[in-house]
């Protein structure tokens, strides 16, 4: 079987994408304040219900984002603890 | 008929567009790595990598269909503002086009009925040259019309087009619920007449309209607790509690004072009543006020069909000069005065009633208090990251902490 190996500054980097990107959805793209923007159609109308119109989900999603960055960044920071330990145990140091 | 021009901003639209297009690329590259990380030969060494593997298992597959959101508003949006940017120009040109043949149409008038006063025959050359200038002007009018119309249909097409689109990408499995929307929408509503109600001096069926619009929103923070576990329990409970505070407060004050009354100045005590028959008393003048209080909603009807008898007039002779200022502070010491009146005569009440009611009395006075007070000291608590901060989505700022846990 094929092996990937992550190493651990890779989870780490990932958790913190993570929760910036949980930030970001857990906030609501306000397009009032450009609404004069589209014309006089419906198009703004339709726009707003697109992105405000999945607040429940949104707040899930969100909230899984959150959990999932903080599990990688828990995952990321043992695998370098671990990895300084083994550095340490050989005399070497880490970077 | 002046032509109107086409309201709009193409650059803003795109900008929007650009913003919808970052977020979709954004999602999109996360969800690829989390797709690569949740294959199906990955392990974990680690019982922290472990537990990230169990979450990224259970993690719903929403993200694509977030991407797919965005990712069609942004063409979507695109799209229109192009057509936008085009037949903005066009319309501008009709518009600019038809202003200057009116100009020149009008100008030509003037020069017709110059020549007609000075009595050069109207089928003389000058007069049919102009008359035939004047028609050019005003086919062109005509023209810039035919454009201006065209355009502006032109666009009508596409920006119904990109409704369409939005609105069909809105219609997946992301959509909120009919009964979340509805409770939300109570949400709205309710805070919204809570807020005209709170307004000082507001009249008495506005105020009954704050309280029904408290109420609103307390019954659809509850729904939205308990069905979707959306909210902060705690934050309810203080609401509700400060509430109840201030109901408790009126009552024991009311109850105090039950069993006698300020017969010209002198404090005569009919009954003597037990701590507990007090607050039973006051409890019930509580809720009768209460009801008093939202009895003209009933009205409402009526005073919509008979709007003059709400607007307050003058008696006869009364002096017609007072300034603002000057009525405002006569009001607002008149109504001190009363207010110190009414509370000298309850604790006068409270008084003679016994050494108990006294107590019921003052103790009553402090949870009032205590309810006010309360109320403003909660809200001046910083919250630690708003639920739901309003973004621009030009310039999207990021709220602090963790978002707000649903279900």
């Amino acid at each position: 079987m094929a092996q990937l190996r992550v190493d651990p500054e890779t989870i780490l980097d990932l958790g913190r994408s993570l929760l910036l990107l949980s930030q970001e959805t857990a906030t609501e793209p306000d397009v009032a304040a450009d609404r004069w923007a589209f014309g006089p159609g419906q198009a703004a109308a339709a726009l707003d219900e697109l992105l405000c119109g999945w607040r429940l989900e949104r707040l899930r999603l969100a909230h899984s984002l959150y959990d999932l960055g903080d599990a990688a960044g828990c995952a990321g920071a043992a695998y370098v603890s671990v990895d300084e330990g083994v550095a340490r145990l050989w005399g070497g140091t880490m970077s | 008929m002046i032509l109107a021009p086409l309201p709009g901003h193409a650059p803003t639209m795109l900008l929007v567009a650009d913003e919808l297009d970052r977020r979709a690329s954004t999602l999109a590259a996360t969800a690829a790595v989390l797709a690569r990380l949740r294959s199906r030969g990955t392990s974990w060494d680690s019982p922290a990598g472990e537990a990230f593997g169990r979450l990224l298992a259970s993690m719903p597959p929403h993200l694509d269909l977030v991407v797919d959101r965005y990712a069609v508003a942004a063409d979507a949006l695109r799209h229109l503002a192009a057509v936008l940017e085009e037949e903005q120009a066009v319309i501008q040109r009709a518009v600019d086009e038809e202003i200057d043949a009116r100009a020149h149409v009008d100008a030509i008038e003037t020069e017709i009925i110059a020549l007609l006063d000075l009595g050069v025959p109207r089928e003389s050359v000058e007069v049919q040259g102009a008359l035939t200038r004047q028609r050019a002007h005003l086919a062109r009018i005509v023209d810039a019309q035919d454009r201006h119309r065209a355009a502006w249909e032109r666009y009508a097409a596409a920006d119904e087009m990109c409704t369409s689109r939005l609105r069909a990408a809105a219609e997946d499995r992301l959509a909120d619920p009919l009964a979340y929307r509805g409770l939300h929408a109570i949400h709205d509503l309710g805070e919204g007449l809570a807020a005209v109600g709170a307004m000082a001096g507001a009249h008495p069926l506005v105020r009954a309209l704050g309280v029904a619009g408290g109420a609103l929103t307390v019954v659809a923070d509850v729904g939205l607790l308990a069905g979707y576990r959306e909210g902060d329990a705690l934050g309810l409970a203080v609401d509700g509690a400060l509430a109840f505070t201030g109901g408790l407060g009126s009552a024991f004050m009311r109850g105090a004072t039950q069993g006698g009354r300020v017969l010209g100045g002198v404090v005569v005590v009919d009954r003597t009543l037990s701590v507990q028959a007090r607050i039973r008393a006051g409890w019930g003048t509580v809720l009768k006020e209460a009801v008093n209080d939202l009895r003209p909603l009933a009205r409402i009807g009526e005073s919509v069909r008979t709007p003059i008898a709400w607007v307050p007039r003058f008696k006869e002779g009364a002096p017609k000069a007072f300034s603002a200022l000057w009525l405002r502070e006569k009001a607002a010491l008149l109504t001190l005065e009363k207010q110190r009146a009414a509370l000298s005569a309850q604790v006068a009440l409270a008084t003679a009633a016994g050494r108990e009611a006294r107590q019921l009395w003052f103790g009553g006075a402090a949870l009032s208090v205590a309810a006010k007070v309360g109320d403003q000291v909660v809200d001046r608590i910083p919250m630690r990251g708003s639920p739901d901060p309003p973004v621009s989505s030009r310039v999207c700022q990021r709220a602090p902490g963790p978002p707000p846990r649903a279900p």
